[in-house]
């Protein structure tokens, strides 16, 4: 639906500049004015806007290129599409828009962050002299791009290290075989539950192999692969879901945060952990994985904007795998995407597509990078779907049909980079089978030893509440204790 | 005031500083903290002394505070999260249920957090809405969180250097309507530092014993001077730690007289004085002359200033309690 219109205004801009169109603004707020000039139809949600007299209706608009304009007021863009738009709208938001493409374009500043505003041109002026205050810094750059980033398909998977390329396939073959294993334990029973990442992998390994060494993880309570990626034993990662503890690994010796349960109350821990190696002058980054549906909840909005505030190094990834268990994003959120959410905190977003394993390694390694310097935190939406339902208790054919899902299906991440793999002529039987038998492998050791729990003491109850037991836990453990003692006797 | 005497605010402001000045990992975050100085001024001077990024100014966003507080601990620091009052602490209860007092017990001890959380509480200060609540029984009801209440000048800063240096995470409350409140009482030596979890008798008695803490230490205190006018020898145990409660003091005091009554300023259903009253019952049941009462908040939402005194324990209502003691018991218990 764009192509047609995009070749417009690319020819248009053409034309007028004589040199090709170059920023996002462009494309946004000139398929406004085409809008308001009738060359094409209003997108779904888009209420045509009255001009300046309160009239709604096309033909009172100026078409975009009037001769006459072009003679009065020289061939500047600007100053035609300012008249059109005083005409469209009566100046104001889009004029403010506007100023900030030619600003843009007339400096050629290179896309920075933290633009400061300096000139005349963002002044608000009264009738009492000039307003004391303005806008902060251009929001422009803030924005995603339309279309999620792809590299997988295109001419930059090229450039991209051969050693990566393996090491992410194994990563994604390895990983689809764990997510099915661990499903099939949860029916056994061998596990209380398993929420998978089926269909998920890339964004997934990505995330686990983006960081470095010192950098520090927050898993959501789905990001069981992610951890296991990043170095952590498979069994040791699944304890919270087989029940036993409520976590089985060392968080300091792994630098990943225990899988966190409730929605994004992790993210504000991110922010900290991040700002504290920032305080200590350690050289650490942090990265957030979050969920669709977490990015609804308060501790989001606070996380983002005390990592902003504070610029920290830390890194949301944002995984939209579609749904909240049955909620769907459309029904959870009005934003264009949730990469948009960034500029409401001042944060660069992302957009990538989640089911691409080059796109978003790429994207995560430039934005940690990025975070590490000066650049303050940035916000990563990976699009991505959950093949399977929420859990093995849940029952996805009550909220969502076999057509969307077997839709994504042909888009499956491994299938991505296969088929990126066999373009490039890497993919060969080899690296097929050596993957297949290190996943096949992987899978059997995890069986055998998934189930080699050592006793469960009762006593582990009251031993980590606080340093030192108070004596009323001590009481109660002796009551445990007594408890214990009477089924042995009842045994003997 | 003497020129020995400090105030509550001033001693909870040398702990803060000493805190500051002995451990480098010490930072303190809230809301209007630095520059300000706190709106009761408890971190006045702080920031200039040590910097923004050791006593540092948050968004108002207590979740958020709270939240980054627990990030800092898990890197190693140790934070001192202000929450501007009592009531607005709410918004920070699940950071502080799900994870402040689960996270040594989740990671089987790999992982603690020795945050301390200030909250100023209480009323009798005439403020509005929000102002004036006292919510230590839900803190006291969570597991996994340490909770004291200073009651005195020189327990403020002893409870509050005990708190920053312990490595459980611990809520101070800290009354309000005592800030100004002075008494003889300097900047002790560093070393200094009262224990948590140990309860004190403040006034020796023989007829019935007040179990008290925070704000109604005071009103206690003044009701055992009117009770000796009546012939009742009374005396006063300040809990000073609502968690880990300390058993052994509070039920000596009481076995010694045979009479307790609990006082409190929070809602008497379901709250910190019910616990008391079911622990002393259970521990002394065959040493009492008579069931042991609470005087507490009526069951109500906190009431507007000019209704605070037809709310809060005052001496008049402990007199009440203490006669009560002394007649038969009610002729329709069940």
């Amino acid at each position: 639906m764009y192509v047609k219109d995009d070749l417009v205004i690319s020819i248009v801009f053409f034309i007028v500049r004589r040199r090709p169109r170059r920023t996002y603004v462009t494309q946004l707020y000139l398929n406004r004015l085409l809008a308001a000039a009738g060359q094409r139809s209003t997108k779904r949600n888009e209420v045509p806007l009255p001009n300046s007299l309160g009239q709604a209706t096309a033909s009172t608009r100026t078409p975009f290129l009037t001769p006459n304009l072009r003679k009065q007021h020289g061939s500047t863009a600007r100053k035609v599409m300012l008249n059109a738009a005083n005409q469209y709208h009566g100046g104001g938001l889009i004029e403010l828009k506007l100023r900030t493409w030619w600003i843009r374009q007339k400096s050629l500043r290179p896309r920075d962050y933290r633009m400061t505003i300096t000139g005349s041109e963002f002044t608000a002026m009264t009738p009492t002299g000039p307003l004391p205050w303005r806008i902060r810094h251009d929001p422009m750059c803030l924005l995603p791009s339309l279309v999620p980033i792809q590299i997988a398909g295109t001419s930059a998977a090229a450039t991209l290290d051969r050693r990566l390329l393996v090491q992410l396939y194994q990563a994604m073959v390895l990983g689809r075989r764990f997510n099915l294993q661990a499903g099939a334990l949860a029916r056994q029973g061998r596990l209380a539950v398993y929420p998978s990442t089926t269909g998920q992998e890339a964004t997934e390994i990505a995330a686990a192999l983006a960081l470095r060494r010192q950098d520090w993880l927050f898993p959501t309570y789905r990001d069981t692969l992610a951890v296991v990626i990043r170095g952590v034993d498979p069994v040791e990662a699944l304890t919270l879901l087989r029940g036993d503890k409520h976590n089985g690994y060392d968080p300091r010796q792994h630098r990943i945060a225990p899988l966190c349960t409730p929605l994004a109350t992790h993210l504000p821990h991110a922010v900290g952990l991040a700002q504290a190696a920032r305080l200590c002058g350690d050289d650490v980054v942090a990265l957030a994985m979050v969920g669709d549906g977490a990015t609804n909840e308060g501790d989001f909005h606070e996380a983002l904007n005390f990592a902003a505030v504070w610029r920290a190094p830390i890194v949301f990834l944002v995984q939209n795998n579609g749904y909240a268990i049955s909620i769907p994003v459309t029904e959870q959120s009005a934003a264009p995407s949730l990469a948009h959410k960034g500029i409401g905190y001042g944060m660069p977003g992302i957009l990538v597509d989640g089911n691409d394993v080059l796109a978003v390694y790429s994207v995560l390694a430039d934005a940690i990078a990025k975070a590490r310097g000066e650049g303050g935190p940035l916000l990563v939406e990976a699009v991505t779907y959950r093949v399977e339902a929420h859990t093995n208790a849940d029952d996805a054919t009550r909220y969502r049909r076999d057509e969307e899902v077997e839709r994504w299906r042909r888009h499956d991440p491994i299938a991505v980079l296969a088929a990126q793999l066999a373009d490039l002529g890497m993919l060969d039987d080899s690296l097929r089978d050596t993957a297949v038998s290190n996943a096949e492998e992987f899978a059997a050791d995890l069986r055998r030893r998934i189930d080699r729990i050592g006793p469960v003491d009762p006593a582990d109850m009251f031993r980590h509440v606080y340093t030192e037991p108070t004596t009323q836990l001590s009481e109660q453990l002796a009551l445990v204790r007594a408890e214990l003692a009477m089924e042995e006797d009842d045994k003997r | 005031m003497t020129a020995r005497s400090n105030t509550m605010a001033t001693a909870l402001n040398c702990a803060l500083r000493d805190a500051l000045r002995m451990d480098p990992s010490v930072h303190i975050l809230g809301e209007d903290v630095g520059a300000l100085g706190g709106v009761f001024r408890i971190t006045n001077g702080l920031a200039a002394e040590f910097g923004d990024d050791r006593c540092m100014d948050t968004a108002p966003a207590e979740a958020g505070i709270l939240g980054t507080a627990i990030g800092m601990a898990m890197y190693g620091l140790r934070p001192v999260v202000e929450m501007q009052f009592d009531a607005f602490a709410h918004p920070a209860f699940e950071q502080l249920v799900a994870h402040v007092t689960r996270m040594r017990n989740r990671t089987s001890g790999m992982l603690d957090l020795p945050i301390t959380i200030r909250v100023p509480y209480g009323g009798g200060i005439g403020a509005v809405e929000h102002h004036s609540d006292s919510s230590e029984g839900y803190y006291a009801h969570t597991p996994g969180l340490h909770v004291v209440t200073p009651g005195t000048v020189a327990d403020a800063y002893g409870l509050l250097r005990a708190a920053i240096a312990s490595d459980d995470p611990v809520v101070i409350m800290e009354p309000k309507r005592l800030y100004w409140h002075a008494e003889d009482w300097t900047p002790a030596a560093p070393e200094l530092v009262e224990p948590i979890g140990r309860a004190v008798l403040r006034k020796t008695g023989s007829w019935a014993t007040l179990i008290t803490y925070g704000p109604s230490l005071p009103v206690c205190l003044r009701a055992a001077e009117a009770a000796a006018e009546y012939g009742w020898d009374v005396a006063v145990v300040d809990l000073r730690t609502l968690v880990p409660f300390d058993d052994a003091t509070v039920c000596a005091a009481v076995r010694e007289t045979g009479r307790g009554i609990v006082v409190h300023e929070s809602a008497g259903f379901a709250g910190v004085g019910a616990e008391v009253a079911a622990r002393v019952t259970e521990r002394c049941f065959y040493r009492l002359e008579a069931p042991v009462l609470r005087v507490s908040g009526f069951d109500i939402p906190y009431p507007p200033p000019f209704l605070e005194r037809y709310y809060l324990p005052s001496v008049d209502r402990v007199l009440d309690a203490l006669e009560r003691l002394q007649s038969e018991p009610y002729a329709d218990d069940a």
